[in-house]
This record gives C-alpha cells, structure tokens and sequence, in this order.
C-alpha cells in the first residue's frame, strides 16, 4: 500500500471506537470539457484500494462512502450557468470503479460544481437574509462576500447587483462540503461519527482548504455528530509527494 | 527534450553548477567568521567576503566597493532602504515623510509603504500606462516638500516592461529627493551600469541570476542615512549597516554567478531577444485570441506575461503541469479581487487578468525548447477549447 494510504490509515485508527464510523472518501476530480486526467484515475484507484483495506480492517464497524466531483463548469466557472443535469462518469472512472466489486457503482456519489454553485448561491442568500453573523459582505464596489472563522476572512463570492450571490472558488467547496455531507448523513441516520477524506491536487489547496475552513465556520450540526475532514493534497500524480491537512 | 521544461525563471533560477560548487567549497572550507580577524581561517574569510564585494561592484560598475552592502536578499534591501530612510527623517530630523512608489511594485515594496502609513507616513503611488509603464509626469505631480524617496523598480517581474528609471533619477536629483530602485529583475540578468542611472539606492537579488536564495545585497552611493537607523542592528559587519554575520557561503555564491553574469550577458540578451520574438511570433500565428500584456520590446527579453481569449489560465497550467512548469498572476481563477495587481494597474480587462500566463526563461534554455514549449501550449489550448 502506498505511503499516503498507510499514513491514512494511521489516523483512522487513532479515531475509530467500538461506534459505527462512516468513511467518506472523494477522489477522481475531474473536468467535463477535458475529461480524467492522471491524477483522476489514480487517486481514485487510490480510494478503492483504501476501502477495500478499511473495510477488510474493521468489518462492520465501519461503512465506506465513495464520491467523485466533477467541475462541469467549463473553462470559466465565474458565468453563472443553470444545467443540472449530471454528466455520466467517463469511462476510464466507470472502469476503475467495475474492476473491484468493493464498491457498488449504485451507491458512489457524484458531485456536479454547476449544481453545487447554484446551491451555494441559494444557500449564502439565505444566511445572509438570516443574518448569520460569521458572514459579511464588503462595503467596497466589488461587494465580496466572507465568511470569518477564528483567524481569518475567507471569500467565498460577491454580491451582484442583481441582489445573487456569484460563488468563487472557496465558496463552492463550502457548499460541497455541506452537499456531502447532508447526503452521507441522510444515508447513515442512526450514525454519528463521520470522517471525510478529500483527495486534491496541490493546485487546488488554498480554494479547498479555505473552502473547508468556511464549512467548518459557518455549518452547524448536531452538537452530539462527530465530523473529521481530512484533505489529501497530490503534488505528482501518484501521490508519492502529498500533504495531508489533518482536523 | 527534456520534460518538464521549467519556465518560471521570474520566481527564481536554477542554480548555475560553478555557483554551487563554489558554494560546498566555501562551506568547507572558509568556515570561519569574517568578523573574527584575530586568527587566519578569520582574516582569509574576510578577504575573501572583500573579494566578493569587489566582484559584486564590478557587475553594476559600482565606483567603489563598499557601496555594496550584502543581504539576505531584495525583500531585506528594499525593507532596509525604506524603513532607514523614514527612521531617519522622522526620528532623526523630526521632519514629515512622504514617499512615492508605484502601483505595480513588487509586493515587499507596496506592504513596507502600508506599514509605515500606521506610524504616520503618507505614501503616494504613481499610476502606469496600459504597457505597464511608469507615468513620469504624474510621478512628478505626486512630488510634495515633504517627499524623502522616491521607489521603483527597474523591470517589472511579471510583465518584464523596463521602468523610466533614467528619467525619474534626474527628477529625483532635480527635487532633491532621494531615489531607489529594486533592481532584483534586472541585475545580472540584463546589462546595467549604475552610473548611467545614478540612484542613491539599488536592491538586488542572487537567485534571480543563478545564484543561491537567501542572499541579495544592496548598492547604497550614501550610506548616512543608514549609519543611523539601520534596519539590523548587531555588530559592525557591513559597515554597520546591516549586522549579523554574513553569509560567506551564499554571498561567494552569489559572486560566482556574477562572475558568469559578466562573462555571458551580452550575448545571452542578444539570443534571449531573438528567442522571445519567435515564441511571441509562433504562438501569435497559432492561437486565436493571444494577447501580450504588456510592452513586448522595451522589456525583459526573458519575460512573456499572455493571455489567451476563453482559456482559463490555471486549466492550462494544470494540463500543462507535467510538461511546463510557468505560472500565473491570480490565486483563483474566478476572483478579480486575488488576480495580479501589476495588471489590473494597467487597466486590463477582468477576463485578461484572470487569464494571465507569466512564461519566463533564461540561460540553459534552448530555443528549440522553447518551440517545443509553444507547440505543447498550442495542443493544450486546442484541447481545452474543444
């Protein structure tokens, strides 16, 4: 197994008790203009093969969630598009997926970014409309939306004249996260500890990690639900340079 | 060829093999303290750090060598200049310091003038023309009878565009003000005679000429200002201008490379000119909507600062990433707000902030590669437009 999957595995065992504990892990980031790339195939291959160690580990104690994100955005994700429908996995996924009967195609969960920025934009409206106090727009003309976690300011978006929330980068992952998360709960409802292992590429961790520093900020859940969210960050392909950001 | 082809020469150079090889030796072997002159390892330390002053003197054709001051690098130089400058007049004349820099200065320049705004300087920065120039009259507008200093870099690191610095140095002189310049682009990697220019201030830095990183220096024609308000304070190295001991390792490295500088810089401009002109030529003819940002001749001939009309600039990176190794001026492909200062300064469109490419090269690199290079973005922006 490779070095990032043992160091993985590592913290899964530090976190795991005798309670039912569900593993979500998302890899295989992909556009729909270009399709998979190396770092798609192989940080997928990457999580089947950490399921099937997860699952032959720990038994029932453990129930392991696959998703794949797919940016359908097109080259430029700042247009506010309205699809929503979602693109099938392209093969070179579908086939990753079929060669190992751990994970059932069925229950992989896959992420639209399109879908994913206009939930977001609903959502910031609403916070702001409720007015959340760990969010804020800007008295600038470029009227940027942050979100305020302990030490910093993130932006997430800005404000349109149009009165709609335009979400960036950083913004989109928020609501990724919130996505994932209310999906993998709904799936598990009598579970309360969850972890969540993002694989990235290195290009994208400051839009994630800010991302999941906005999420973990402004998302509240149950006091009694435990949420781990780890990020896997591949600088080559086959992550043999990574850094993990760790809870 | 070899891939990846790495062309971000801008960031920081590879390091040249004599320079390192230079660097192990002095590690090895000139250990001691150039400060510690009372035993010989000391005093051969200290020849030899002369030595490299003397070399460092020679590249700009400064007159004297202890106009050059050593640092651990630009940031250091520049943070030394302007701090002493307003130490000096605020504290030791009691008089009001306003100073004028530019809007596309380097980041270390831009977040020094903010700084010192919270101990009550004023700063006022002069505005650039679409080609990413220095507006020399509406610097001389900005000019107050409280302005100290005057700082500007001599070439942009993301556009390359060479700044009016001749002209702005006999303004200075002509008020009476002081002037910089952070010449980290320029110095050993274009020909540059200090005297022709004549600033009183000129920042410099090693891993910008194929020297090692963490080590630049500063050339200072006068050095009372400093003597006074030094941005370090320790022991008399430098002339007590910057204490601590110096980095001898570093600093004999960064004279290496300006050893080589001196032999190869005319004939290494001359080839990277030609070579600029070819890739601006071929990617112009080969991709629709190709734009340089920018003054594409009175620049850096190692610097290409693009954009291509409905490519994202990260997709390409990203396809690019184990090929070409470049980069871009934004941190997010969709926020204006995180794009290059240096081009929205300029007055360019939000589509081509966003979408900026800074391709920079430079000895070592062929012009063979370089076509290969253009052929490999080519496909790539053919691929992503579909």
């Amino acid at each position: 197994m490779k070095k990032i999957l043992k160091e993985l595995g590592r913290h899964i065992e530090s976190i795991i008790t005798n309670k039912p504990l569900i593993i979500y892990l998302e890899a295989g980031h992909y556009l729909s203009t270009t399709g998979p790339t190396d770092f798609s195939t192989e940080s997928l291959k990457d999580t089947i093969i950490f399921s099937r160690y997860l699952i032959k580990k720990y038994g029932k104690n453990i129930r392991v969630v696959l998703g794949i994100l797919e940016n359908d955005l097109g080259t430029d994700h700042a247009k506010n598009t309205k699809k929503n429908t979602l693109n099938a996995l392209p093969s070179e996924l579908e086939a990753i997926i079929a060669h190992d009967t751990i994970i059932k195609r069925e229950r992989v969960l896959h992420f639209s970014e399109t879908t994913t920025k206009n939930r977001g934009s609903s959502f910031v409206k609403k916070q702001i409309k409720n007015k959340n106090k760990k969010i804020a727009i800007d008295n600038t003309p470029e009227a940027l939306v942050h979100i305020h976690t302990t030490h910093q300011k993130i932006c997430i978006g800005s404000k349109t004249k149009n009165n709609t929330y335009k979400l960036y980068c950083a913004g989109i992952m928020l609501q990724h996260y919130i996505d994932v998360f209310t999906k993998v709960k709904k799936r598990f409802k009598q579970a309360d500890s969850f972890v969540i292992i993002d694989w990235s590429e290195h290009f994208d961790k400051t839009k994630v990690v800010h991302g999941r520093q906005a999420f973990q900020s402004i998302y509240s859940s149950d006091e009694n639900i435990s949420l781990r969210i780890f990020n896997v960050f591949y600088t080559d392909d086959e992550g043999s340079i990574y850094s993990i950001q760790k809870p | 060829m070899n891939l990846p082809l790495y062309l971000d020469y801008n960031a920081s150079t590879p390091i040249d093999e004599h320079v390192l090889s230079e660097i192990i030796l002095y590690m090895k072997k000139h250990y001691a303290n150039p400060s510690s002159t009372e035993h010989i390892p000391g005093m051969s330390a200290s020849v030899l750090l002369e030595k490299a002053r003397e070399t460092l003197a020679k590249l700009i054709n400064a007159e004297e060598p202890d106009n050059i001051i050593f640092t651990s690098g630009a940031s250091e130089s520049n943070n030394m200049v302007i701090r002493g400058i307003y130490d000096y007049f605020s504290y030791f004349k009691q008089e009001k310091v306003h100073i004028v820099t530019s809007t596309i200065e380097h980041k270390c320049i831009l977040n020094c003038c903010e700084h010192l705004k919270k101990f009550g300087a004023t700063i006022s920065y002069a505005p650039v023309d679409h080609s990413g120039k220095v507006d020399v009259k509406k610097l001389e507008e900005l000019i107050r009878p409280e302005t100290r200093l005057i700082t500007i870099m001599a070439a942009n690191n993301e556009t390359g565009v060479f700044q009016p610095i001749k002209e702005i140095s006999t303004l200075a002189k002509n008020h009476g003000i002081l002037f910089h310049i952070d010449a980290a682009q320029l110095i050993g990697k274009y020909p540059f005679n200090i005297n022709e220019v004549s600033p009183d201030f000129a920042s410099f830095s090693s891993h910008k000429f194929y020297g090692p990183k963490g080590v630049g220096g500063l050339y200072i024609s006068n050095n009372e200002f400093h003597k006074k308000a030094p941005l370090i304070n320790g022991g008399d190295q430098e002339l007590g201008l910057r204490g601590g001991t110096v980095n001898l390792p570093g600093i004999a490295g960064m004279a290496k490379a300006a050893e080589n500088a001196l032999k190869n810089i005319d004939q290494d401009v001359k080839a990277q000119y030609k070579i600029k002109s070819l890739v601006i030529s071929k990617l112009k003819s080969k991709i629709n909507g190709f734009t340089v940002n920018g003054d594409e001749k009175n620049a850096l001939p190692t610097t290409i600062n693009f954009s291509i009309k409905n490519v994202d600039a990260k997709l390409l990176l990203r396809l690019l990433k184990n090929k070409l190794h470049m980069s871009t001026g934004s941190a997010c492909s969709s926020n204006l707000a995180t794009s290059s200062h240096v081009l929205k300064a300029m007055g360019l469109n939000s589509e081509r902030c966003l979408g900026a490419i800074r391709l920079s090269f430079g000895r070592g690199v062929s012009e063979n590669e370089l076509m290969h290079a253009c052929d490999l973005i080519i496909s790539t922006v053919e691929k992503i437009k579909g």
